[in-house]
Order: C-alpha cells, then sequence, then structure tokens
C-alpha cells in the first residue's frame, strides 16, 4: 500500500508542477506585448512600465520563473489589475459557489444515472434498453448552453418555480445542478450500464441466483457493490468534465463561482486572475483524480498491487 | 431503415450548408427591420432575430463555421496526436516517458477548460478558437494509437519486417497504422461532436467568431436574452446543434460497431 500511495503522489506532483509550468507561460502566448493587451493602445508608458515591472515581465525568464513558483508556494497569485484585490481572496470567495455546484451536480447525476443504468443493464437489449441508452445519448448531444436555457424557459419563466439567475437559497441551485448533473447522468448511466453487465456474468451472481435470492438483492447488493468498483474511477475522471462544463453552466445562471470569475477575467483582460482560476481549477482536479485512484487502491487490493510493481 | 440512415442524411445536408450555401443566395446579415423577432411561418422559414436578420440564412452561415471548424480541428489534432503517440508508443524508452507525461499533464486541465482560457488569451476569432480547439485535441488521439501501437508492435509481422532491416517509418506506415486505424476513425467521429460543441460553446461565451458572423453558439446566447418573447432565437440553433451532435454520436456508435473496435473481445 505504501509504494503505490508513493508511486501515485509522485506522479500527480509531476502533472501539478506541468500544470503550473504551463500556466506559467500563458503571458508569453499572448500574441503581441500582454501589457499593451491588457492597458490598451492609449496607456501611458509609465504605466506600462509600472505594470510590466509589478508582473516581473521585464525580468529574464528564468528570474520571472523562480519568483512565479516562489510567490506559489507561499500561496500569493498575485493581484487582479482590475479591482487591485489580492487574487486568493477572489479565489476563496468563489471557490465555495463552485463546489456547491460541483456537488449538487454529482447527487443528481447519481440519482438519474444509477436507476438508469441498472434498468438497462438488466432488461439488456429490451425496449428499457433502448429507452434508456437513447435518452442518455440525447443527453451527451444537448451542450450545457443550450439545456441551460431550455429549464430557464421552461421552469422559471413559463412555470415560476426556480429563479433564472443568481446564487440566493436552495431554489435557485437547482436548475443548474440539473443542467451539469443530467449531462454527467447521461455518460455516466452508460458506464454503468457497461460494468454492471459485466458483473452480471460473474459466477457468485449465478450462484445467489441459485440460492433463491430476489432479483433486487442480487442487483444491488451482490452486482452494483462490484460494479461501483470502476465507476468511483469514472466518476473521479467526470468530475473534471464536470469542473469544466461549470464554467460555462455558470456563466448561464449567472453562479458566482470560479468558473465565472474566469470568464469575466478573461472578458476583462485581467491574465493574473485568469492564470490563478485556470491554475485553482486544474489543481483541484488532480488532487480528486489522486483521492480516487487512492480510493479504488484501498478498496481493491488488485490495483494497489499492480500498482505499486 | 430511418434509424439507420438519418444520421448519415443529415450530416450530408450539413455538410451541403457549409460547403455550398454560397450557391442559396444566402444574406446571413441582411436586416429586415420590421421582422425583429418575429415568429416562424408569415413568409419567413424559421422567423428573425432581435435585429431583423433571418434565422435561417444565420443558420446555414452558423453550419458552415462549425463545420469548417470541426474539419480543421479534427483533422489537426488526428494527424499530430496520431504521429506522437504512433512513435512514442513503438520507439518507447525515454522519449514514451517523456510524452506519456506530457499527455498526462494536458489531460489534468478539465474539459473545455484549457480551451476557453488559450482562446482568451489568444484574443476572440476563429482562428484562435481552431489553434485552442487543436492544442486541447491532439491528446486524445496520441493516447489512444500509444496504447494501440503497445498492442501490436509485438507481432510477427513486425518482427519479421524488423528483422529483414526495414526502416522505422516504414514500419510504422506500413506495418502498424493500418491495424489501429479503426480506432483512431472512431475516435475521430466522436472527436466531432467535441469540437461542434465546443466551437458552440466558445461562441456562446463570445471567444469564437465576432459579430456579425454566424455561429449557433452566438446565436443561442443571443437569443438567451429574447426567451420569453421571441423562443425560437434559441430553439433554432439549439435544435441544429443538437441534431448534428446526435447524428455524429449515432454515426460514431455504428462505425464501432461496423469496425467493430473494443466490442471484438466481448462477443461470445
Amino acid at each position: 500500500m505504501f509504494s503505490f500511495l508513493l508511486s501515485r503522489i509522485f506522479s500527480a506532483a509531476i502533472v501539478v508542477l506541468g500544470v503550473s509550468l504551463l500556466v506559467f507561460f500563458f503571458l508569453h502566448m499572448v500574441p503581441g506585448d500582454p501589457i499593451e493587451v491588457m492597458l490598451g493602445e492609449s496607456a501611458q508608458p509609465a504605466d506600462r512600465e509600472a505594470l510590466r515591472h509589478a508582473l516581473g515581465l521585464d525580468q529574464p525568464l528564468l528570474t520571472q520563473m523562480g519568483q512565479y513558483y516562489g510567490n506559489l508556494l507561499r500561496f500569493d497569485l498575485g493581484t487582479s489589475l482590475y479591482s487591485q484585490r489580492p487574487i486568493v481572496d477572489m479565489l476563496l470567495e468563489r471557490m465555495p459557489a463552485t463546489a456547491e455546484l460541483a456537488i449538487a451536480s454529482l447527487v443528481v447525476a447519481m440519482f438519474i444515472a444509477f436507476p438508469l443504468g441498472a434498468l438497462a443493464a438488466v432488461r439488456k437489449d429490451s425496449r428499457w434498453d433502448q429507452g434508456a441508452m437513447g435518452l442518455s445519448l440525447v443527453g451527451v448531444s444537448i451542450p450545457n448552453f443550450l439545456m441551460g436555457p431550455i429549464l430557464i424557459l421552461v421552469f422559471s419563466l413559463w412555470l415560476g418555480w426556480f429563479p433564472v439567475s443568481g446564487r440566493d437559497g436552495f431554489a435557485s441551485i437547482i436548475l443548474p445542478a440539473l443542467t451539469l448533473g443530467t449531462a454527467m447522468a447521461a455518460i455516466l448511466s452508460r458506464m454503468i450500464r457497461a460494468t454492471l453487465l459485466e458483473t452480471l456474468h460473474e459466477d457468485y451472481i449465478r450462484t445467489a441466483r441459485a440460492k433463491g435470492m430476489s432479483e433486487t438483492v442480487v442487483i444491488w447488493r451482490h452486482a452494483m457493490r462490484n460494479a461501483l468498483l470502476p465507476v468511483i474511477t469514472l466518476l473521479g475522471l467526470q468530475l473534471g468534465t464536470l469542473l469544466g462544463g461549470a464554467v460555462i453552466t455558470e456563466v448561464v445562471f449567472s453562479w458566482p463561482g470560479l468558473g465565472q470569475l474566469t470568464i469575466e477575467a478573461i472578458q476583462k483582460r485581467d491574465y493574473p486572475v485568469v492564470q490563478a482560476c485556470v491554475l485553482v481549477i486544474s489543481l483541484a482536479y488532480v488532487v480528486i483524480n489522486t483521492l480516487t485512484d487512492l480510493v479504488y487502491g484501498w478498496l481493491d487490493p488488485r490495483v494497489r498491487l499492480e500498482g505499486g510493481r | 431503415m430511418i434509424r439507420r440512415w438519418w444520421p448519415v442524411s443529415l450530416l450530408v445536408v450539413w455538410a451541403f450548408l457549409a460547403l455550398f450555401g454560397g450557391v442559396l443566395g444566402l444574406a446571413p446579415n441582411e436586416i429586415h427591420l420590421p421582422s425583429i423577432l418575429a415568429a416562424p411561418g408569415d413568409g419567413a422559414l424559421l422567423g428573425y432575430d432581435d435585429l431583423g436578420r433571418p434565422l435561417w440564412d444565420r443558420l446555414a452561415a452558423g453550419a458552415q463555421t462549425s463545420f469548417f471548424v470541426a474539419i480543421v480541428v479534427v483533422s489537426a489534432s488526428a494527424i499530430v496526436g496520431t504521429f506522437i503517440g504512433t512513435v512514442s508508443g513503438y520507439i518507447g524508452g525515454w522519449l514514451d516517458h517523456v510524452i506519456v507525461r506530457i499527455i498526462d499533464i494536458f489531460l489534468a486541465f478539465p474539459g473545455i477548460l484549457l480551451a476557453i482560457a488559450l482562446a482568451g488569451l489568444l484574443g476572440p476569432g476563429i482562428n484562435n478558437v481552431i489553434i485552442a480547439l487543436s492544442v486541447v485535441g491532439w491528446v486524445g488521439f496520441a493516447r489512444l494509437s500509444r496504447a494501440q501501437v503497445l498492442t501490436v508492435k509485438h507481432r510477427d509481422h513486425v518482427q519479421a519486417a524488423q528483422a529483414m532491416g526495414t526502416r522505422t517509418p516504414v514500419i510504422i506506415w506500413r506495418h502498424i497504422l493500418p491495424l489501429i486505424m479503426a480506432p483512431i476513425i472512431v475516435e475521430a467521429t466522436f472527436a466531432v461532436a467535441g469540437a461542434v460543441i465546443s466551437e458552440a460553446g466558445l461562441s456562446y461565451l463570445g471567444l469564437g467568431v465576432q459579430p456579425p458572423e454566424a455561429s449557433w453558439g452566438s446565436m443561442i446566447r443571443d437569443g438567451a436574452r429574447y426567451l420569453l418573447v421571441a423562443p425560437h432565437m434559441v430553439i433554432v440553433p439549439g435544435v441544429a446543434l443538437m441534431l448534428v451532435v446526435l447524428a455524429v454520436n449515432l454515426l460514431g456508435d455504428q462505425l464501432r460497431d461496423k469496425l467493430d473496435v473494443r466490442t471484438r473481445d466481448r462477443k461470445e
């Protein structure tokens, strides 16, 4: 277990290093002079030099990199060009909203995906299966920025059940969570169907049936528990898609999370904030994935034995 | 029969609108002031938008945008990604180690986030959308083709070619690529769906094509402001987008069954 833990954490560290390096080069990818892009053409030369110095862009590349990592280690992500506030504070303000939305979407996704996937697997090749899988394919094909407005039109404007946008009380999270959750459920239900179909062929399922257990017990107690293992990994991977999709969904519903902050910063050309947002969201994803791997290894000894070899 | 053929038919219409839309004499930017927000029917096929522009013409122009972006992005990603993945998998050693790490790093960015950030930094415009989506897109092909190469590179015919002193590029081109083409074609099909959604997403955020150019994503964004009075502004491009993506996904499923990718060893 220890060597498995170590090897997983080592590769996560390399990925973190690579991700932060890529984000470091963001400012250098801006075509032309990033200072001019950020301040506009009419900016005074003195202001330009001040900003160039503040961002360290007047230093040699290696010095810049050293400063960047030094600051990262001290959790200093710089200040926003627009509001002049420390970026760390801005991120901390927005994080709860994104975390809340991610968790709510995950709950929605699981509530839809498990029954749908199980139904499709148990009644394989029946109309139920075809219907469930057809539904999931349609779900995959509807992007968040279309699902969102459709839900707003029906449930906010026509029925008046939920607020159109913003984050104010429990009712306001339902539509954004449905938007993200259904997209995730569409993919998840297919995976659950596939893994459940595989476990249903196992010997112990036949044994359980031969012992005269009810089909419900066979499926939820015996098959689903074992099918859950690969699904946990997939859930972890899906969280990344969720965090990416959250960026657009947050814009659709004016949900004040990290995604909305990213887009606002892009629109204001507040590049240090863009860098910080991408870095934090990606790091969260790496941490979640590593934790998923570790949990998986803990639940299934076969994984950690192979991984630690 | 309809079930089998409608995806292909729909994609043919999409491609036709994209390639030959010019012949139809479309006027996506022409403004008819009396028709502002007019619903479908009333002499106009799909109604008009908030500036009085005909939605049918804008829909066709949007088809052009999404088709062009999807084809360029998927071709570039597939060629570059497959090249990197195949060479890395075949040659192995430290090069393979480094490339696997790079792939891991790119995969660590969640979903469309990296593309959004890149498009934002490079500045809005269709060329930058293509660059951003390709930078993100090659990774999937590289990972897939590398994994495929690892499963075939020890086969007898490859070893025979090596023993005969065939040069490495020839071995990869003649003896390995044909064997791993099927899954790559399937992956490319699904990548088209991804590129169409991503392009629309970036345009929805204002990072894609700039006004007055049309994209299904920017049409949905513009329409979202008039949801209550003119829902057709969202529904028309939305349904088009959904149908194209659904058709591509179905085609991908069909191809996967037909080319027998991955399901081969599961059938008893």
